[in-house]
């Protein structure tokens, strides 16, 4: 029989504060091993960028938690989880950005420019795309109208419709989209004009490219 | 007093204990970043490659997404697939079809392992449906079609395991755009499909300039 003395009691008291300690060491180790060092670098137009929680669905503000902030090119902790970073500056876009993160990573934030600003700083660039146009399919120049089109990511790549300007009696109207690419300084149309444009029939053109040229020519 | 009433038998059991918890707690957060996926190939001794990288035995941690699958074999015709592994698609299944002579007597000797392995993916006719609308939702949705366009599919014969489909597309002249949006109209993305615009005489194709 256990004779339940001052001196038992002690060693109990000790022996649970003990544990207590230690399995509060080990709830500590686990919450530390689920923080991760993430980097951001900021792209020279990025003046700031604010880390949040990603919920489903990240278009709702609303479900939005702030989980950090970085005004430089530095380093915070955050949990394993999704999340998304809103950049700030000028000229760019502050559409989020998602990123993952599962380890110790680095995430670089280089926004594309903002609408306004592709809209009014590559205003200038529209002759030498319709001359790019007009070289590849001469046919456009006289029996087509190219309408005018946007700007995508830094102004390099640009998508605009066009159709056939005077269609044969009872010939109906179809109109194309087009996508060109600015690369060493010229203006190249990217496979053809179509109907549509898909991932797999347009590899070569950014997803989220084809996605805008297809809103554009169906007016989404 | 203390040492009086801790021993080092105490302090032997303390230390084990948090180690043994360190351990657990570690391991714990290893496996939950893991995604098991099972691996199933016939002959289950091919060479299985996802996005370049040899996988051994019959499972491996994948996080949900696509994959390239490679998986060769000497004497078997070698095979190349992109997969899905999704909440709901959490497994590899490759065949390969013998090439070699010796290879043909083995899948003749073996035939129970390829209706194993069809067994595990479902791929009856039925199934075969259900997967493909699975993947494929839009196919619940087709034919969308009016008096000047159709909007149906087929299955993508490049796609072995039979859940790929290309929208096929016909329409008149001055209607293929009402044809596109009708896809849109149904809630889907045209861009995330293989499409065959039947008959449409681009003229900014090559072959017609």
């Amino acid at each position: 029989m256990i004779k339940i003395t001052r001196k038992t009691l002690l060693k109990t008291l000790i022996l649970l504060i003990v544990l207590g300690i230690l399995v509060g060491g080990v709830i500590g180790i686990m919450e530390y091993l689920s923080w991760k060092n993430v980097t951001f670098t900021l792209s020279p137009s990025t003046k700031s960028a604010t880390v949040y929680y990603s919920a489903k669905d990240p278009d709702h503000d609303s479900d939005l938690v702030k989980a950090g902030a970085v005004d430089t090119s530095s380093t915070i902790r955050l949990k394993v989880g999704s999340y998304v970073v809103v950049p700030s500056g000028d000229n760019i876009s502050d559409t989020p950005i998602a990123f993952e993160v599962k380890g110790d990573s680095t995430v670089t934030v280089d926004p594309y420019y903002s609408e306004d600003y592709l809209s009014k700083a590559f205003a200038g660039e529209i002759e030498d795309i319709d001359n790019a146009l007009h070289t590849k399919y001469p046919f456009t120049t006289t029996s087509y109208v190219v309408e005018t089109g946007r700007f995508y990511h830094f102004g390099d790549w640009y998508a605009t419709t066009l159709y056939k300007s005077s269609p044969e009696p009872g010939e109906g109207v179809d109109i194309y989209g087009v996508i060109l690419h600015k690369t060493d300084g010229k203006w190249a149309v990217v496979d053809k004009p179509d109907i549509v444009f898909t991932y797999t029939a347009n590899p070569s053109i950014p997803t989220d490219i084809v996605d805008s040229a297809n809103q554009f020519l169906y007016n989404l | 007093m203390l040492r009086e009433i801790i021993k080092p038998i105490h302090i032997i059991i303390a230390t084990v204990f948090v180690l043994g918890l360190i351990l657990f707690a570690v391991i714990m957060k290893t496996y939950e970043a893991a995604n098991p996926v099972v691996i199933k190939k016939v002959p289950s001794d091919a060479t299985l490659l996802v996005d370049g990288k040899q996988i051994n035995g019959g499972r491996t941690d994948l996080s949900n997404g696509t994959y390239t699958v490679k998986a060769e074999r000497s004497g078997f015709n070698s095979t190349t697939f992109t997969t899905l592994i999704t909440d709901d698609v959490k497994y590899i299944a490759v065949t390969l079809t013998p090439s070699s002579d010796e290879a043909r007597k083995w899948a003749e000797d073996n035939q129970n392992a390829y209706l194993e392995l069809e067994r595990f993916v479902g791929s009856t006719t039925e199934t075969s449906g259900q997967t493909l609308a699975a993947k494929n939702p839009i196919v619940t949705s087709l034919p969308l079609s009016d008096f000047s366009y159709s909007v149906g599919y087929v299955k993508d014969p490049k796609d072995t395991s039979g859940t790929s489909i290309i929208l096929t597309v016909h329409a008149l002249d001055g209607y293929w755009n009402a044809a596109i949006r009708s896809i849109y109209d149904a809630g889907y993305n045209p861009a995330d499909y293989t499409i065959t615009l039947n008959k449409l005489s681009n003229p900014f194709a090559e072959d017609n300039k």
